[in-house]
């Protein structure tokens, strides 16, 4: 498979004739798709450009609070292109904002699955992690973000670097006997 | 003085600073340009290295004093895509589907599915059609839907099994912090007592307040239940709401909804039922506390009374 080129990709029409050849290449692209090595958006034919749009599309929706538009936005570009990390963290910030921590952790795994990379993800998921008092995965993953980012330049880092005295601070509190 | 051959870094900064702290330079740095200033400035020091130093100071005051910039992230927020532009993968060329290819798919499909092999392995694993006993056929448009709503229901009754055992679990989990907090408070209390300490009666009370705390664990947990009762009462309200009256399916979804709701009715009812009891049993034990209380005051005032006599 040769790279995009994105005027060719648009004006591209591929007849392959006879049948046979045709129904062979019809066996791989399935073959590639069970495999995950294409996407459903590669089949429909949607450039990398325009799930790029869509999805700045989408992220301004979710910057802005419009959740609802965001959601239905991210939910088709997670059928589009279901290996995107992006898509499946955006998705994690989307539940995690509307109070759905369950769907939101699965979706920042899947993100994280993808790509070990993402502080952003590890620290949102830590977060949820830490509010449900489960404070060893949480520490594991504000761990993971800090070490990601030496510099302290990332914001998300940051965040973990506070949350990490949250969460001794809570366990403090929790070991702390009752008020008389 | 500056040695400009010593290696730029804070000796230098300290050094352009001495230079620029004299009460003459300062006045030209507030009217004067950069060139009058370098022209009374010891040799050595460049117009670069002012101009470096002052953008410093600049960032720094920006950087320490204003803090225009975020520091940190918010909660449940995420980059915008443009810093993540490495995971919008290059699609590849030649995978796209043509309409005739997609005919083609569908056609084969379609022939595969009746062709006798298919129809022996679906027998094999006990699969059968509609139609006729020993032919299976592809499922049509309205199979396929009804699959898919039978499949979302499952998902949705997974989703609200799992949700009713977390809500099980937490609440086990908070009644034993919340026991395991009162017991050293209790034991502590009836201590006291029996040294002599306080007076019996708060013994009863911290036994009250174990009553009380045991019970409003419950009441927490019955309350989230209820809740959630009632959000998916409103998903169900708000589904019959997006729908069409006109649509053939509308009637039979409203026969659905108005069955669901009223299940989630009468759980509600039977949740409330179980509020009441928990709060008549908090009410109750106060109640007995509270007579305790009193027949030991009685008796106390008894004993003054014959001790006068």
């Amino acid at each position: 498979m040769t790279e995009e080129n994105p005027t060719a990709a648009v004006k591209r029409t591929q007849i392959i004739d006879p049948t046979p050849a045709r129904r062979k290449r019809l066996t791989e692209l399935l073959l590639a798709y069970l495999d995950d090595k294409v996407s459903l958006a590669e089949l429909k034919g949607l450039s990398r450009e325009q799930l790029y749009q869509l999805s700045e599309a989408g992220f301004v929706k979710f910057k802005h609070g419009r959740l609802d538009e965001a959601e239905k936005i991210y939910q088709g570009l997670i059928v589009l292109d279901h290996r995107n990390p992006y898509f499946h963290a955006m998705m994690g910030a989307i539940h995690q904002r509307r109070e759905r921590p369950i769907e939101a952790i699965l979706e920042y795994s899947q993100a994280l699955k993808l790509d070990r990379k993402d502080v952003s993800a590890y620290v949102n998921r830590g977060e949820i992690y830490l509010r449900h008092k489960n404070y060893k995965k949480a520490a594991q993953d504000f761990r993971n973000a800090i070490l990601l980012d030496m510099s302290g330049a990332n914001l998300w880092a940051n965040r973990a670097r506070s949350l990490v005295i949250a969460i001794k601070r809570s366990i403090e509190a929790d070991k702390r006997p009752p008020r008389r | 003085m500056v040695d400009m051959s010593r290696a730029p870094g804070r000796v230098q900064e300290k050094e352009i600073r001495s230079n620029l702290s004299s009460v003459e330079i300062k006045e030209l740095l507030r009217d004067a340009n950069i060139s009058e200033i370098k022209a009374k400035l010891p040799a050595g020091v460049s117009q670069a290295d002012i101009e470096k130093f002052l953008r410093d100071q600049y960032g720094s005051f920006r950087g320490q004093i204003l803090q225009e910039a975020d520091i940190k992230a918010v909660e449940a927020a995420y980059p915008p895509p443009e810093l993540y532009q490495h995971r919008f993968a290059v699609h590849h060329t030649g995978t796209v589907l043509t309409p005739e290819e997609v005919t083609q798919f569908n056609l084969e499909m379609r022939q595969y599915m009746e062709s006798s092999g298919f129809k022996a392995m679906a027998a094999s694993k006990g699969l059968k059609s509609t139609g006729s006993e020993d032919s299976v056929t592809p499922m049509s448009d309205a199979e396929i839907a009804e699959a898919a709503q039978g499949t979302l229901g499952e998902v949705q009754g997974f989703m609200d099994e799992t949700w009713s055992m977390i809500m099980d679990a937490q609440m086990m989990q908070d009644m034993e912090s919340k026991s395991n907090e009162i017991k050293a408070e209790v034991e502590r209390i009836i201590n006291l007592v029996k040294q002599g300490a306080i007076g019996p009666e708060f013994a009863l009370i911290a036994l009250a307040k174990v009553n009380a705390t045991k019970n409003g664990v419950l009441m927490t947990w019955l309350g989230k239940k209820a809740s959630h009762i009632n959000e998916s009462l409103n998903n169900i309200s708000n589904d019959l709401s997006g729908m069409s009256p006109g649509s053939p399916d509308y009637y039979s979804s409203l026969t659905v909804a108005q069955n669901r709701t009223r299940e989630g009715a009468l759980q509600l009812n039977l949740l409330t039922t179980d509020m009441q009891k928990v709060m008549q049993d908090c009410a109750q034990v106060l109640e007995q506390v509270k007579s305790m209380m009193d027949m030991m005051t009685q008796g106390r005032r008894q004993i003054t009374q014959n001790m006068k006599l």
